[in-house]
Order: structure tokens, then sequence, then C-alpha cells
């Protein structure tokens, strides 16, 4: 394969958390020792529960978190410790697609002062931001005549088009979406995941797609990570990983999925899980997943599994 | 949704563009609503309030009054008319004359060009200095916000009429003093809202959007923070505006304002003490002058906080 735009090796992003006065300073792990790479062009989706962190890795991608630890390597330069101004060249590359349009959208600008913003700072001329803002507006399918209207005028996926309007304003190489169909209507999402596809093939971006809709994810994605409690426990292409899933947790994520055949679903077991999801704050040691795995063996709860290529560009972190 | 997953050997016999999924992407998403502002919106509420905009016309006037009045009275503040000394109100001397033959009105009218320039310059800068403060605090947040709100919290202690009296002492009883003196903490509140405001906005979707934009945290708190945390910030301002004028009163009412011959609400009250039992429209006068005030900023004030803020309405 070609190499990686991005590198991630063993991405840790550690919070502060509770009373930093008295006694001792906890720390959740949000992310701990995640890696991974991103080839140029290709869509990697990331699933797993809510929080287990899957936010937290696109948002230290773009360097809008500073990881406490790992490394995060661009195009061949380190760009884990570089400071905000240090970084910004890199990051005028990277752009991120938000989860929730209505939050993502400052209430007081207009739409075309919202698109304009990433080329205004970066001091493109005037008459080459205006002509860009047209054509962008034409390219994610909104009207030149919502250009001076607020955002709360609009709908949910109006506004996740002018979201991704700014995303692209600069011509990213790298675009994080993170769940950018899971506030929207279901024919809303239909949408908008094809004008995601359809950008991709025009401009050859690379995404990290973060989604809790496993359908979705198998549809637009290339290769998968399937994140839990701050790990990545499973990584695999697409096809491969949807038909030869290893980790148990996998599998009772996908067993959750609803099948439309209802001879095919009277078939299927859903494995539903037992226990509780442990807090990133001071986990036990061993793998994390041990607490709910129906497979746990004593050595699940004493040493953390390593990720291993159990067969080509399949990695696997489990001890089965 | 139509991109369902069934088991591997379903989806591999389904032919690609069936995920391009069918919908008509030209049936037109319109806005019918005519394109309405945050200001425009507020500008609704706020009309609908009767007393608030009572008491906004009421400053109008008395802004246009205090302006205009001096301009054009044949009277100055110390002109004396020695046939009518503490005369009545009358056809000639409306709110009548004092002890030097003074016409009353026009040294009210100037009084409230005090009292008005003092309680706009205070909130203006008040408004300056507390969103500054109060939004770098509140932005860079962690041990420069502890020790920013530490500073404030000693400044907030210190006993006020202390620091008035010795500011009024050293720089003497002029406007710019009075102003000085009560500047020199009050914008303390509206830092604190701002602060509380710009810590919650900070983590906002649109923010993060604006920090991979490449803005600056200049940028982020003029352009993103400030505009959204307003309602607040002016809120807090407009109760500022009637805090200040009515300390102005009382400080020259005390004696320790602007001094005569100079007029202020405060020292009219005051030089009318000694007469009151004879001559209470000396009195009354300039006591109405400052309700007025007082009551209509403060109706401004709650209107403003019911049309900026519908949540917080009762
Ligand atoms: N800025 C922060 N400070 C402290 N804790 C945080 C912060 N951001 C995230 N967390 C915590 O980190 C964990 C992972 O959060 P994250 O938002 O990355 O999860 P997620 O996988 O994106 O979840 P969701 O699917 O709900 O969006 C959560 O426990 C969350 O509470
Ligand atoms: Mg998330």
């Amino acid at each position: 394969m070609d190499q990686p735009l991005i590198e991630v090796k063993s991405l840790q992003m550690y919070f502060p958390v509770g009373n930093n006065i008295f006694g001792r300073r906890k720390q959740l792990k949000a992310v701990d020792g995640v890696s991974f790479d991103l080839y140029p062009a290709e869509t990697f989706g990331l699933v797993g529960e809510s929080g287990c962190g899957k936010t937290t890795v696109g948002r230290a991608l773009v360097r809008l978190y500073r990881p406490t630890g790992g490394r995060i390597i661009y195009r061949g330069t380190d760009i884990t410790d570089l400071d905000e101004k240090a970084v910004q060249p890199y990051r005028s590359k990277m752009q991120m697609i938000f989860q929730d349009p209505y939050a993502s959208l400052n209430p007081r600008m207009t739409v075309s002062s919202i698109i304009a913003e990433p080329m205004a700072l970066q001091q493109v001329p005037q008459a080459d931001i205006d002509a860009r803002v047209r054509e962008l507006v034409a390219q994610v399918g909104l009207k030149q005549d919502h250009l001076n209207r607020y955002p709360h005028e609009f709908s949910g996926g109006q506004r996740q088009r002018i979201g991704i309007a700014r995303a692209l304003a600069m011509r990213p190489e790298f675009v994080v979406c993170d769940e950018p169909i899971s506030a929207l209507d279901v024919s809303i999402q239909a949408q908008v995941i094809n004008m995601l596809e359809e950008l991709q093939a025009q401009m050859g971006m690379t995404y990290l797609f973060v989604s809790h809709d496993l359908s979705m994810v198998r549809h637009i994605s290339h290769r998968v990570g399937v994140m839990y409690l701050g790990h990545m426990v499973e990584l695999a292409e697409v096809e491969e990983l949807y038909s030869n899933m290893q980790h148990p947790y996998t599998q009772a994520l996908m067993s959750a999925v609803p099948i439309a055949d209802p001879d095919l679903a009277a078939q299927t077991r859903r494995i539903v899980l037992q226990g509780d999801v442990p807090q990133p704050i001071d986990p036990p040691p061993g793998c994390p997943f041990a607490s709910r795995c129906r497979y746990c063996k004593p050595v699940c709860r004493e040493a953390m599994p390593d990720m291993r290529e159990i067969s080509p560009g399949h990695f696997l972190a489990c001890h089965l | 949704m139509s991109v369902q997953i069934l088991d591997n050997n379903a989806y591999a016999a389904l032919p690609e563009d069936m995920f391009v999924i069918g919908i008509d992407e030209s049936h037109a998403e319109d806005i019918p609503r005519p394109s309405t502002t945050y200001w425009h919106d507020v500008w609704q509420r706020f009309r609908r309030d009767r007393l608030a905009v009572i008491g906004l016309v009421v400053i109008v006037i008395m802004t246009l009054m205090c302006i205009i009045i001096p301009m054009v009275s044949p009277y100055t503040y110390d002109g004396s008319d020695y046939m009518n000394m503490n005369a009545g109100p009358s056809l000639q001397h409306p709110c009548g004359t004092d002890q030097l033959g003074r016409d009353q009105f026009i040294r009210i009218m100037y009084g409230a060009r005090i009292s008005l320039t003092i309680g706009f310059v205070a909130a203006a800068i008040n408004f300056l200095i507390g969103v500054l403060y109060g939004g770098l605090s509140g932005y860079l947040g962690g041990r420069v916000d502890m020790v920013m709100m530490r500073i404030v919290d000693i400044l907030s202690s210190l006993p006020s009429l202390l620091y008035i009296v010795l500011i009024m002492l050293i720089f003497g009883s002029n406007m710019g003093s009075v102003i000085l003196a009560l500047c020199f903490t009050s914008w303390i509140g509206t830092a604190r809202v701002v602060r509380s405001e710009v810590m919650h906005l900070k983590h906002s979707e649109y923010v993060l959007a604006g920090r991979l934009a490449g803005a600056n945290t200049w940028h982020l708190l003029i352009q993103h923070l400030i505009p959204n945390a307003m309602g607040p910030i002016i809120v807090s301002t407009a109760f500022l505006i009637p805090g200040a004028i009515f300390s102005e009163a009382f400080l020259s009412f005390l004696g320790i304002g602007i001094q005569a011959p100079r007029a202020s609400w405060g020292s009219l009250a005051n030089a009318a003490i000694p007469v009151m039992q004879m001559y209470p429209h000396l009195m009354l006068f300039p006591v109405i002058a400052i309700c007025v005030t007082m009551f209509s900023f403060n109706f401004i004030g709650d209107g403003l906080r019911d049309a900026l803020d519908p949540r917080l309405k009762k």
C-alpha cells in the first residue's frame, strides 16, 4: 500500500477529573493506547459504544486536544506536541464535521461568514473567498440565497451541509466525520452520506468516519476499527471484519444490528452483553472487556492483550 | 433505512448502486419563514413589555432635554435672578428658584447631563473591562483563571467607601474622579457573568470549528464567544447604569461628589436640606428626577433581561 497519510501510534488521551486540591488527581483514560494508520483517499470507520472514546480520537487527530501520550505522524511529520500556532499549517489540511448540527454553527454568524471563516483567517483575498463560497454552496446542494441567512433558519440536514461546506473550504486532505448523520432524519442521512461519498470521489479526501450505525459504516468504509473503552479491540478491512469478526465485543456489537429479512433474523441470535461498562477512571488491569466477556479466562483479568495480526490486515487484541 | 445489513452473502449479492439511495435531492428545502435575526427577535419581545418601553421613552426624552434645553434656555446653571429668590414653581421658573435665585429647572437639566453621562460612561467602561477580563479568564481557564479570579475576589472585598473617598481626595471632586471611583470595582460583576458564560461556551462545537479554522484566542473571543454571551452581558450592564447614577447622587449628597456651583441631583438635594421645611420644592424636584431615572433604567433592565433571555422570565 502507499505511504500512510496519518500514522497513529499508541495514542493516549487522559483527562484530569475530579478534585485537584484535596487528594489525588484522578485521570479519565478516554483513549488508552490506540494505534492505526490512515491511507490517502480511504474511509476508516470507527465504531463502538457511546463513551468509548471515538470523538476523543477524532479530536486528538486534528489536534484539538494535545494527546497525553503516543504519537501522531502526519505525512511523516510528528505533530503530537506542536503548539496551537505551529500545528496550524497541518490543521488547515485537516478538518472536522461535527456530530451536532445545532451546536456546530455559531448562531450569530450568517451562512456565508461561517463558510468563509477558515479562508478569512488564512488571509485569502476577499474576491477569492466570495467565489469559493459560491462554489462550495453549490457543491453541498444549498442555494445562493441561503448565504445571508442565519443557522437557526435551516433544518438539521441543511445545517450539516453548511458544516460540510465549512470543512471543505480549505480543500482538506483529511476530514474527521464525527457521527455526521446521527442527529438527522433517515431520509436526510442518505442524502448526506451520498454527498460525502461524491465529495470524496471528486476530491480524494481521507475520512475518519465515526458512527454508531454499523450498517452505515459498512456501506461507507474501506476499513473499520472497533473501539471499546478507550482501546482498539479489532481492526480489519470492512468485508473481512463483517464476515469474520473475532473479538467477542465485535460479535456482540454486530449481533445488535437489526436485520431486515425476518427469516434471517430468526436464525441469528442476539448476544446480549452482561455486566456493566467499567468507568475509564482507574480501570482494572487486564483486558478492558473482561468484565462483560462470555469467554473470559483468568489471563484476561491480568494482562492487557496486545494487538496482533491474525491474518493480513486483520488485527485483534484478545487472548483467545 | 434502506442501507440494511443482511448477512454477508446477501450483502455481496446486492449491486453497488443499490446503496446510492434514491432520494430526489432537488426537493426544495425552502425556508418559508422570513429571515429574522436574533436582534430583531429581541426587539420584538422588548417592545411587548410596556413598562420597559415607557422607561426607554422617558430616558430618551430626558437625554434630549438635557442636551437641548441648556442650549436654548435663557438661564444658566449659575446665573442668579435676584428678583426671584426661593420662588415657587411658576411659568417663568417651572421648578422654582433656589436661595441665590438660580433657576432650579435648568440646574436639574445640568444635573441630568452629569447623571446620564456618568451612567453611560461608567457602563461603557465596565462593559469593556468586564468583558475583556472575564472573557480571558474564562477562555484561558486553569491557573490563569484561578489567579485572575482571586485578584477579583480581593478587589471586591475592599470597603468601597474607603477607596471612593481616597480617590476623590487625590483626584479632586470632579466628574472624572467620580467615574474612576465608581468604576473601580463595579466591572467585577460583569466580569464574573462573562467568565461563566465563556467557560460554558468555549466547549461548543462552533468554537472548536473556529480553532480548526485557525482562529487565535482573540478572534475566538471577539467572533464567537462574546457575541454569544451578549445577552447576559447587556443585562448586567443595563443594571449597572442606575447603580452608577445613584452612587453619584449619593456621593454628591454627602458632599464628596460634584461640588457647587455645578449642579448634580445629589448636591441639589443636599443644598435643599437646610430650607426643606420652608421651600419643599427645592428638595422635591431633584428627588423626583432621581426616582424617575432609577425606575426607568430598572424597567429597561428588566425588559432587556426578559427579551434577551426568555428562559429567565418568571
Ligand atoms: N474534555 C473532556 N474532559 C473530560 N472527560 C472527557 C472529555 N471529553 C470526553 N471525555 C470523556 O471521555 C470518554 C470518551 O468520550 P468520547 O466523547 O470520546 O466518547 P464517544 O465514543 O465519542 O461517545 P459518543 O458515541 O457518545 O459520542 C467519556 O467517558 C467522556 O466522558
Ligand atoms: Mg462522540
